[in-house]
């Protein structure tokens, strides 16, 4: 969950350019972005964060039951945008979004967007309104070219924060031994119960409901050997896009250039034209 | 897109622009 990350860390992308949520949801799943090359100072734009995933597949739920999946994603866009406001976002555009909310990853962090968990079959693609900031105004704000990163989720992570397994991953056996008894619980899950060959002692392995068994009593294992399949379905993602924040002005100008460039090829024609007219008068070639 | 069209509209804009100098010019016998 973004609460998650938003508790734990003061900023969502480590030093190392990895986005914190890949610290629970292990499993890597691909996820796009689309950002316009550039925008215009005080515009509302849309960045299209793509989550895609099979809608026709199940994950394993916190009670063991098998349930759709659910999608998250975090945007981290340069210091000074932000999500737009809703007076600023054109109807058509607030159709396209539907119900999402989008919370600031932390008060004083405006630029870092979370949207999450919601439901993946119909926001597999997350559609973010965002301000551009004006420079004449904001004096943080300049006219470059900006990195805005993405993190995007599908399905439930396989730690908590405090470390714990959550059911949505693969349960691995803590000792070398025999499987002497394999108990079904009554809410689902099991007990493993090895004789440890090397010192005789007997380990319990509890494995939550969620996850299928692999092996069977009377099986030899070593340690570390996985007891279960791994039921998860879902992944995190990351990438990057670049955004490049234009004054209205560069681009008049390098227009302005594009037109005096073009009449000056016409003219030096031209020039010649008229020369060969001349020579043609003169007849001395 | 936005590209396509400005690539084409300066190509016909500048094509339109040295036909109009040459047939002006021509005419009044500068060239």
């Amino acid at each position: 969950y973004p609460i998650f990350a938003q508790q734990g860390y003061e900023n969502p992308r480590e030093a190392t350019g990895r986005i914190v949520c890949a610290n629970c949801h292990l499993a890597k799943k691909p996820v796009d972005i689309e950002v316009p090359q550039s925008v215009l100072p005080d515009t509302v734009f849309e960045a299209v964060v793509k989550i895609p995933y099979d809608t026709q597949v199940k994950q394993v739920l916190a009670n063991g039951k098998k349930g759709a999946l659910n999608v998250g994603a975090v945007l981290i866009l340069p210091e000074g945008f932000e999500l737009a406001p809703s007076n600023r976002v054109p109807p058509e555009m607030k159709e396209k979004i539907g119900n999402l909310y989008f919370q600031s990853y932390r008060p004083d962090k405006k630029n870092i967007l979370v949207v999450g968990p919601v439901p993946g079959k119909k926001y597999s693609e997350i559609i973010f309104p965002i301000l551009a900031p004006n420079p004449a105004t904001n004096k943080d704000a300049h006219f470059l070219k900006y990195p805005i990163y993405v993190g995007g989720n599908r399905g439930r992570g396989q730690i908590y924060p405090d470390g714990s397994k959550s059911n949505n991953t693969v349960y691995n056996a803590s000792t070398t031994g025999i499987i002497k008894k394999v108990l079904r619980k009554e809410k689902g899950g099991y007990e493993i119960i090895i004789d440890n060959t090397l010192d005789g002692r007997q380990v319990i392995d509890i494995v939550p409901p969620g996850p299928e068994l692999i092996i069977s009593e009377g099986e030899s294992i070593k340690v570390d050997q996985p007891l279960t399949n791994n039921p998860n379905v879902g992944g995190f993602g990351q990438g990057d896009a670049e955004i490049v924040l234009q004054d209205v002005l560069r681009v008049q100008g390098l227009l302005l250039f594009f037109a005096s460039v073009i009449l000056a090829q016409i003219f030096l024609v031209l020039k010649k034209k008229q020369f060969e007219k001349v020579q043609l008068a003169e007849m001395n070639f | 897109m936005l590209t396509l069209f400005s690539y084409f509209g300066f190509l016909f804009a500048a094509l339109t622009l040295a036909l109009v100098l040459f047939i002006g010019l021509n005419k009044i016998q500068l060239i």
